[in-house]
Order: structure tokens, then C-alpha cells, then sequence
């Protein structure tokens, strides 16, 4: 008996640090109706099952003890089976079967329909080798950002998941469950979020070298915040440093200088084992109001209002910033950014002015 | 044709000589002696495949920890799946096909010894091939689904491990689908007479079965990979998503090999347990049909479930709803067999010996294995747990917990068989408690990572995310197998040095022919060919049942022992050098494709050698006298 207290011990402390609903990415707590609804459809699977083990396994063990061999002469009676037996535990689990079954399904279908009683957002989510970038196409919002998702309470979020290179998978474990972004094979899936707060997220679907880095957050703000947030991303950060294309006098102080080195002055270095030269920052990342666009990097417009850097890996500090810019690879296994060939005062510059895009 | 073969040059005369030695194990063409080159194989790379996995723990025991960098580990859980599943448990389940099928029919040896023969050369060099890339370049790095366009180097590591992922498994293919066809024709055509397939023993069902699946699942397979060995090395466009491939063809193509190919893993340890537990309690398998015609389903329903592992690909509501549906249904046939194993033991008198104890370890872990498996089978359900560590969970309670424990109690049963040797029954008990326990501590937690919002195949994790200490017990856990599988390890050695005893033909009481005959097994197996009256007809040589049923032993002659010593002339078929220059030789042509990438006339010249050989081989084989007194 006093093993059997030791294991009912084991198995409730497992299950009270297992449901941690406080860890980031707990599935045990549900922010919004789909995340909510996936796990109520495991509750339900996982106490049917539950009964099932504890029937099945009792049968086992009970019989395993009660026919253990007790002396060597044993001579069971030879029994070759029993035919109404059969048919009973054939047709047991079928009705239990159908009891998950027709939950399952109806949710299924449930979910295919996103709801019209509520406003809806049009995001779309693109993949990328290891961040996300995402856009709003509402004509009203019209932003694009990277790593960090904004979104309001109470609205219906339709995420259109695209790439252009391999699958990843979106995934924010206590507002929904994940859907592949598939080259070729545009996918979208809805969710809602019930109340404000910070979500962790992260790629699901192995996608190279740092697929254990490509995470992002998602900001649930109620209507104001996020009316507010969009109504910044809608300007063009520090707009007066962006116009300072050249060396002039008005654009003194290190983050103009810094807004310089980003448009103009020309690097060199080696990705992934390929050489590049005479590049511009700007040339993969794009700051809304500067003439290159650049898109094979993140947005950074405003990246200074960014919690997070290197797609929700590092805090968004002077010193995460300086090392990134300085030394990426090492930051994040096998990243696309190179390594440049700075010289003395860029990357200070360049920290600078990243810092002044609000 | 004796006129011709007897012009062929010297070296492509039959063999004769060897019976010992290591030219008499390289020409070999007895079941037996393949049977033991497959499992000394397997278990080698079982061993490589746990090393690589206790590596994976170590690097995952603390958050943030290095001990490898992320491409290394990449490479790490990649090949750690490609050998447990291809190079591990596969083989293993065929060196029981080798070991146990001809014994339980009453057959001499396969149907065609020498194309057996051929399937193990394929097996090891093939093995040996998918390895390579360790040493040269990088090993596959992209998973064992190996999921376009990853595929493809210019999103992958840039090392050359995907070309020895394709040829590698290409090769492996091969060897697979051989011995599959050969299973099949020998468990049609060379039962004793009496057999008929309802008298059959349920292991051989199984192999029955798994090698229908065989050799129907591998071709699929085979499409996808020489499609993406032509993207690689060619430069063909199947799975470019730039050029319009489509990269949910390969998913598609993988899954419906990979399903069915679950199934090759189960089905014969499905069928050593259904050996093992009426063996250790003294009864008959209960509801034999139901067992068989359970596996037969589970066999054909593999087909129609493939799409359970892409319900978040985007399918759309009907294709998952279907797929969950089927899904489901598996549990039915699965439920059937569990139900009738402890129906087995029920009223038994069960002798708790290591074979035994691993069978229902077996029974108990697959019934863990099997309930999780129908929480995602449900998509909504899944959605949350695709991907994450609850399926890490999930599939090594069924292929550990399952197949694993299931093939160690084949190997407790069968060893004495094949050398006359029992396995130390001491050390056999600590081992099957260490693997028990390491692998609940090491599997269990893993179920609640997984819900935790773990994701599968991240090298690293963050303190913050409150994942550091179940993955700390986990990796004490695999350290706790490692040290089990260590002592299995000790008793294999201190078992072969053990002396030889006699009285071990039949040691655990058994029901199926290959009970009935010497341990060691004589190179033709039968002296004569046992004529089959019913199911367990060797265990009614032994006991009849009275009126109520009960089982009463029947009193044995004098035995027989001695007729052993007795000068018999069985024809048995000749060694051959063929399967070995042919299986190498294909190999050898997989290796120099693989590595035409790198070092383009080198690898051309490496696949033109080993073709001609694969071709010489075939040649000399097909021309190789029938008998090698066709010659004198």
C-alpha cells in the first residue's frame, strides 16, 4: 500500500506541474474560443482515455497477479477463446470511439466557418528562414511588421500563412493551434483573443538550422492600445533623420550618422558561406520613408518599439543590438545576415539610430 | 546448361568449402547463419542509434546548454530516427523473419536463400552508406521525413547528408522489397504439409502480413526518393517551390510509405508477444482468428490513415474529418489484440521470465502508446499537439515501449534456439526493470512537455519557458536505458561464453515446431518434415486436455536424442559468392551517386564500378550451377 501512495503522489505532482497554466507557451490556459475549445476536445479525449487505461490496465495487472504461477504443476484449463467475448470488446470501443468521434468532427467543421458577428483583422503571416514578417491589408491599418503581432481584443484575426522557402508552422499555444505555411499551398486559419496581454509563439514545423529560433510575440491590446499602435506604425519613424541621405551639415549626432551608414555606405561580407559586396543595410531591410526597400530582412521601421530582437530570441538592449549587428552568427546559428566588415563607430552609429525608430 | 557453366571461368564456380570461417559467413545462404549477421547488425546500429539519442538528452537536460551546436544536433535526431527505424528495428523484426519463419512452418530454409542472402549484403551496406555522410560532409540533417523544400540545399545546412539520406534509403529499398517477396513466397509455398494458413502460428501471420506491406509500401517510398536524389543531384524541379514543384507531394508520397511502415515496425512484435504469452502461461493464444484477422485489418487500414500526419498541412475539413475517422477505427483491431492477450494470460499459470516480463511490458507500455496515439487523432486536438513533444511521447511509447520491448523478449525466447545457450535469467530481469523505468521517466514527462508548448526538434529552450526540469528527469531517464541496454550487453558476453548445453531444444515448454527440433538448429533444420495436425500440433505431442478441459501431459517415450548423432544426406542449397558482390555492388553505385556532388568524377567513376559489379553479380548469379556436383 505504501507503494501505491508513493505513486499516487508521484502522479499528482506530476499533474500539478504539469498543468503549470502559468508557463508561456501552457496549452492547460486558454486565452481565446479556439485555443479554449481545442482544449476542451483534449479534456474530453483525455478522460475517455483515462477510463479506458485505468479499466484496461486494472484487467492486466489484476491478471497478472491472480494467475501468477504458484507452483511448477500447474495445468490450466486450455481455453481457445469465446466468441461473444469478442464481439463484445470489438463493439466497446467503437461506442467509445463514436463518443469522440462526433465532438471531433463537429468541431472540425465548426472551426472551418469564421464567425460574422464580430470585426475581423486580415493579417498576412510569411515565413522565412528563421522570423516572420507580418502584414495588415485592411485598407484602414496597412502595416507591415516583423516578430511582434499586435492585434485587438474580441477580433476576429484571419491569418493568411505564406512562404516562399521552406514549411513553417504558426503556432501561439494559448490562442490557437498551429497551421503549416506551405510554399505554393497558401493556407489561412482564425483565431480570437480574449483579453490583453503578452503571447509567446514560436514555429512548429522543423525549418533548418535555427528552427529553435524562430519564435515570436503576439501584443493583445483592447481597441484604444491598439488603435494607437497602429496609428504609430502608420507613421514613418524619425522622419527627419530618414532624410539624411548625405553627409549634411543639418543631420549632426551619431544616430543621423548612423541613418547615413544605413542608406549608403556600402559593406561587404559572407552568408552562409557565400561572399557579398558593396551592400547597404538597407538593402535587405526596409525603414518606411527611405527610397530602397529592401525585403529580405525584417521591417525594421519602428524597431526600436519592439520588445524583442532576432525574432523573439534576445531583449531589444544597446548591447543585444551592438553584438547582433556585429557578429549575427553568433547570435543565431546559420542566419542570413552576414558579417560585415564594419569599421571603427559604425555599429555604434547604426545602434544609435535603430534606437531613435519609435 | 551444365555444358555452359562448366566454361565459365573458375572464380564464378559454386563454392563449396566454406562452412566455417569468414568466406563461410560471406557465402552463405542459411536462414540461420543470415538470421545472426541481421541481428548482431541491428543491434550495433540499435546501439549507434542510442548513443546518438543519449546525446540528443544530454543536450537537452539544461536549458541554454551546449554540448552541440544546432547543425550537429540537427544531424543528431535526423539519423538517431532513420537508424532505430531502417537500420535498427526493421532488421531486427527480419532476423526474426530469418531466424523463425522456416522453423514454425517446417521449412528447410526460404524460398530463394540466395536472394536472402542478397537482402542482408543490401541491409549492411546500405546502413554503412546512410552513416557516410559523418564522415564526409555532414550527415542527413533535414528529419527522417526529410519535408521538402528543406530537401534542397539552398535552405538546408549546405552539407552533403541529403544525398546519402536518398541513396541510402534507395538501397535499403531494395533490400527490403527482396526480402519481403521472399517471406511471402516461402510462408505460401513452403508450409509442411498439414499447415494450413488458419494452423499457421500467429508470428508467422505477422511476418505474413508485414511483408505484404513490405513490398507494397517500399515502391512508394522509392518514387519520392529518386525524385529528390534527381532534385539534388541533378538538378530536376519535383519539390522546388520556385519552379512550381509541390512540396506536399512529398508529404504525401512519405506518409502514405511512412504509415504502413509504422505497421512493419508493430506487426512482428505484435507477433513474438503473441507467442510469448501463451508459451509462459500455459495456455493457447485466446481467440486466435481475432488475433489474426485484427493484424490483417491493421495491415489494410495502414493504407487509409497516411494524412493523420498532415491535419495542419491545410487539407480542409472533410480530407481531416476522414482521416480522423479512420484514425479512430485503428483502435478497434488494436483494442481486439490487447483484449485477447490478456484473455491469453487469464486462467493461465504465468511464469515470470524475462521473455515474459518484456511481453507484457510490451502489453502495458503499447496500451499507453495506443491511448495518447487517439488524442491527435482528433484534429482540433492535434492542432495543439502536432509537432510538439506529446507526439515524442506518444510514438516511443509505441516504438520503444512497443516494438522494442517486443523484439527483447523475442530475443530472451529465441536465443537459447540458436545457441544452445539461456540468456542469464538475473541479469535478463535487471535489465527489462532498468528499461522500464528509463523508459517512463524518460517518455512519460515528455507527454506533459508537449502540452507545455514544447515544440519537437529544437536544440536549445529558454529557462523562462518552465520546461528544464521534466526535461532533466527525461534525460536521467535515457541514461537509465543507456545503463539497462549496457547490462543486456554484459549478458550477451557472458552468455557466449557460457558451454554449450543440450538439454535446451525445448526450454520454456514451447508450442510451435521450432520447439520440436535440436538447439542449436541443424544446418536443415528438419530430418524430416513434421506433418501438421492442427494449431500448436507440437504442443499436442506433448499434452491432450481432459473433460473439462484442463490440460494433462502425455507420457513421452524414450527420446529421441540419440538419432542425432546419425549420418543424414539432406540436399542442401550450395554457398554462393553472388549475393554478396551483388548487394555490395549496389551499394558501392548508392555511394558514388551520393557523393557525385562533391567530387563529380570521383563519385561517377565509384557508380560505374559499382554498377558493373551489381551487373557481374547478376550475371554470375543467374549462370551459378544450381548444384555444385553439377560440375565433377
Amino acid at each position: 500500500m505504501r507503494i501505491l501512495k508513493i505513486v499516487f503522489a508521484t502522479m499528482l505532482l506530476g499533474l500539478s506541474l504539469a498543468c503549470t497554466p502559468e508557463h508561456l507557451q501552457s496549452t492547460f490556459d486558454p486565452k481565446g474560443p479556439i485555443a479554449r475549445d481545442q482544449g476542451y476536445l483534449f479534456e474530453i479525449l483525455f478522460w475517455a482515455m483515462a477510463a479506458v487505461f485505468v479499466v484496461v490496465q486494472t484487467g492486466l495487472v489484476y491478471t497478472i497477479i491472480r494467475y501468477r504461477r504458484k507452483s511448477e504443476n500447474e495445468l490450466p484449463k486450455q481455453v481457445h477463446g469465446h466468441d461473444k467475448l469478442e464481439i463484445a470488446w470489438t463493439i466497446a470501443p467503437i461506442f467509445v470511439l463514436a463518443a469522440v468521434a462526433i465532438p471531433t468532427v463537429s468541431m472540425i467543421f465548426e472551426h472551418d466557418d469564421i464567425p460574422t458577428n464580430k470585426p475581423k483583422i486580415e493579417v498576412i503571416a510569411e515565413g522565412y528562414q528563421w522570423w516572420w514578417g507580418f502584414e495588415y491589408t485592411d485598407e484602414n491599418i496597412n502595416v507591415i511588421t516583423a516578430n511582434e503581432l499586435h492585434i485587438p481584443t474580441d477580433t476576429v484575426i484571419n491569418v493568411s500563412l505564406k512562404s516562399e522557402n521552406v514549411i513553417h508552422s504558426f503556432w501561439i499555444p494559448k490562442l490557437a493551434g498551429k497551421m503549416d505555411l506551405v510554399p505554393n499551398n497558401n493556407n489561412s486559419m482564425w483565431f480570437i483573443a480574449d483579453e490583453p496581454g503578452e503571447y509567446y509563439a514560436q514555429c512548429a514545423e522543423y525549418c533548418g538550422t535555427s528552427h529553435a529560433n524562430m519564435k515570436f510575440k503576439v501584443y493583445v491590446h483592447d481597441q484604444a492600445g491598439f488603435d494607437e499602435w497602429v496609428e504609430n506604425e502608420q507613421k514613418s519613424a524619425n522622419a527627419s533623420l530618414i532624410e539624411c541621405t548625405s553627409a549634411d551639415a543639418n543631420c549632426s549626432g551619431l544616430a543621423a550618422k548612423g541613418a547615413y551608414i544605413f542608406a549608403n555606405k556600402k559593406f561587404s561580407g559572407v552568408i552562409r558561406g557565400q561572399q557579398v559586396d558593396n551592400q547597404m543595410c538597407a538593402a535587405c531591410h526596409t525603414v518606411a520613408g527611405m527610397k530602397i526597400r529592401g525585403n529580405a530582412g525584417p521591417v525594421l521601421t519602428h524597431i526600436a518599439s519592439r520588445t524583442t530582437i532576432a525574432s523573439g530570441i534576445y531583449d531589444n538592449t544597446e548591447e543585444n543590438l551592438t553584438s547582433w549587428i556585429t557578429d549575427p552568427k553568433n547570435m543565431k546559428p546559420g542566419v542570413y545576415m552576414p558579417t560585415l566588415n564594419f569599421e571603427e563607430g559604425d555599429v555604434e552609429a547604426l545602434v544609435a539610430y535603430l534606437q531613435t525608430l519609435r | 546448361m551444365a555444358a555452359n557453366s562448366g566454361s565459365l571461368p573458375r572464380f564464378l564456380e559454386r563454392p563449396t568449402s566454406y562452412t566455417t570461417g569468414v568466406w563461410g559467413w560471406i557465402t552463405t545462404v542459411d536462414h540461420k547463419k543470415i538470421g545472426i549477421m541481421y541481428g548482431f547488425t541491428a543491434i550495433f546500429f540499435f546501439l549507434l542509434g542510442g548513443l546518438e539519442a543519449v546525446v540528443i538528452r544530454s543536450q537537452l537536460a539544461f536549458a541554454g546548454n551546449e554540448i552541440v551546436s544546432p547543425d550537429i544536433y540537427n544531424q543528431l535526431f535526423t539519423m538517431h530516427a532513420l537508424t532505430m527505424i531502417f537500420l535498427a528495428i526493421m532488421p531486427l523484426a527480419v532476423t526474426f523473419f530469418n531466424l523463425i519463419v522456416p522453423l514454425q512452418i517446417g521449412a528447410r530454409d526460404v524460398a530463394f536463400p540466395r536472394l536472402n542472402a542478397l537482402s542482408y549484403w543490401i541491409y549492411l551496406s546500405g546502413g554503412l552508406l546512410l552513416n557516410a555522410g559523418w564522415i564526409l560532409g555532414g550527415a542527413a540533417d533535414s528529419g527522417w521525413f526529410a519535408y521538402a523544400p528543406l530537401t534542397l540545399d539552398q535552405y538546408g545546412s549546405g552539407g552533403r547528408g541529403m544525398d546519402f539520406y536518398s541513396l541510402g534509403l534507395l538501397v535499403l529499398g531494395v533490400s527490403s522489397v527482396a526480402g519481403g517477396l521472399n517471406f511471402l513466397v516461402t510462408i505460401i509455398n513452403m508450409r509442411a504439409p498439414g499447415m494450413t494458413l488458419m494452423r499457421m502460428p500467429v508470428f508467422t501471420w505477422m511476418a505474413f502480413i508485414t511483408s505484404i506491406l513490405l513490398v507494397t509500401a517500399m515502391p512508394v517510398i522509392t518514387i519520392a526518393l529518386i525524385e529528390l536524389a534527381l532534385d539534388r543531384i541533378l538538378g530536376t524541379q519535383f519539390f522546388a517551390p520556385g519552379a512550381g514543384g509541390d512540396p506536399l507531394l512529398w508529404q504525401h508520397l512519405f506518409w502514405v510509405f511512412g504509415h504502413p511502415e509504422v505497421y512493419i515496425l508493430i506487426l512482428p512484435a505484435m507477433g513474438i508477444v503473441s507467442e510469448v504469452l501463451p508459451t509462459f502461461s500455459k495456455k493457447p493464444l485466446f481467440g486466435y482468428p481475432f488475433i489474426i484477422f485484427s493484424g490483417i485489418f491493421i495491415g489494410f487500414m495502414g493504407w487509409a490513415v497516411w494524412s493523420h500526419h498532415m491535419f495542419t498541412v491545410g487539407m480542409g475539413p472533410v480530407a481531416n474529418a476522414t482521416f480522423a475517422i479512420t484514425t479512430m477505427l485503428i483502435a478497434v483491431p488494436t483494442g481486439v489484440k490487447i483484449f485477447n492477450w490478456i484473455g491469453t494470460m487469464w486462467g493461465g499459470s504465468i511464469d515470470f521470465k524475462t521473455p515474459m516480463l518484456f511481453s507484457i511490458g510490451f502489453v502495458f507500455l503499447f496500451i499507453i502508446g495506443g491511448l495518447s496515439g487517439v488524442s491527435h487523432a482528433a484534429p482540433p486536438s492535434d492542432y495543439q499537439q502536432q509537432d510538439t513533444y506529446y507526439i515524442v511521447a506518444h510514438l516511443h511509447y509505441v516504438l520503444f515501449g512497443g516494438a522494442i520491448f517486443g523484439i527483447f523478449s523475442g530475443i530472451y525466447y529465441w536465443w537459447p534456439k540458436f545457441s544452445g545457450k539461456l540468456l542469464n535469467e538475473n541479469l535478463g530481469v535487471i535489465h527489462f526493470a532498468l528499461l522500464f523505468i528509463g523508459m517512463n521517466m524518460s517518455f512519460g514527462p515528455m507527454h506533459w512537455l508537449g502540452m507545455d508548448g514544447m515544440p519537437r526538434r529544437i536544440y536549445t529552450y529558454g529557462a523562462e519557458y518552465g520546461w528544464e526540469f521534466w526535461n532533466t528527469v527525461s534525460t536521467i531517464g535515457s541514461y537509465i536505458i543507456a545503463l539497462g541496454t549496457i547490462v543486456f550487453i554484459v549478458n550477451v558476453f557472458y552468455t557466449m561464453r557460457q558451454e554449450r548445453r543440450t538439454d535446451l531444444a525445448d526450454p520454456w515448454d514451447g508450442r510451435t515446431l521450432e520447439w520440436s527440433i535440436p538447439s542449436p538448429v541443424p544446418e536443415y533444420n528438419f530430418k524430416e518434415i513434421p506433418i501438421v495436425n492442427g494449431l500448436d500440433s507440437f504442443w499436442d505431442t506433448k499434452y491432450s486436455t481432459d473433460e473439462q478441459g484442463y490440460m494433462t501431459p502425455i507420457p513421452q517415450g524414450a527420446s529421441d536424442d540419440n538419432q542425432e548423432d546419425e549420418e543424414v544426406d539432406i540436399h542442401m542449397p550450395g554457398l554462393s559468392y553472388f549475393p554478396f558482390i551483388t548487394g555490395i555492388g549496389l551499394s558501392v553505385s548508392g555511394f558514388g551517386f551520393a557523393i557525385y556532388s562533391q567530387f563529380n568524377v570521383v563519385g561517377l567513376t565509384v557508380a560505374i564500378v559499382g554498377i558493373l559489379a551489381t551487373f557481374f553479380g547478376a550475371y554470375g548469379w543467374c549462370f551459378e550451377p544450381a548444384d555444385p556436383e553439377d560440375h565433377h
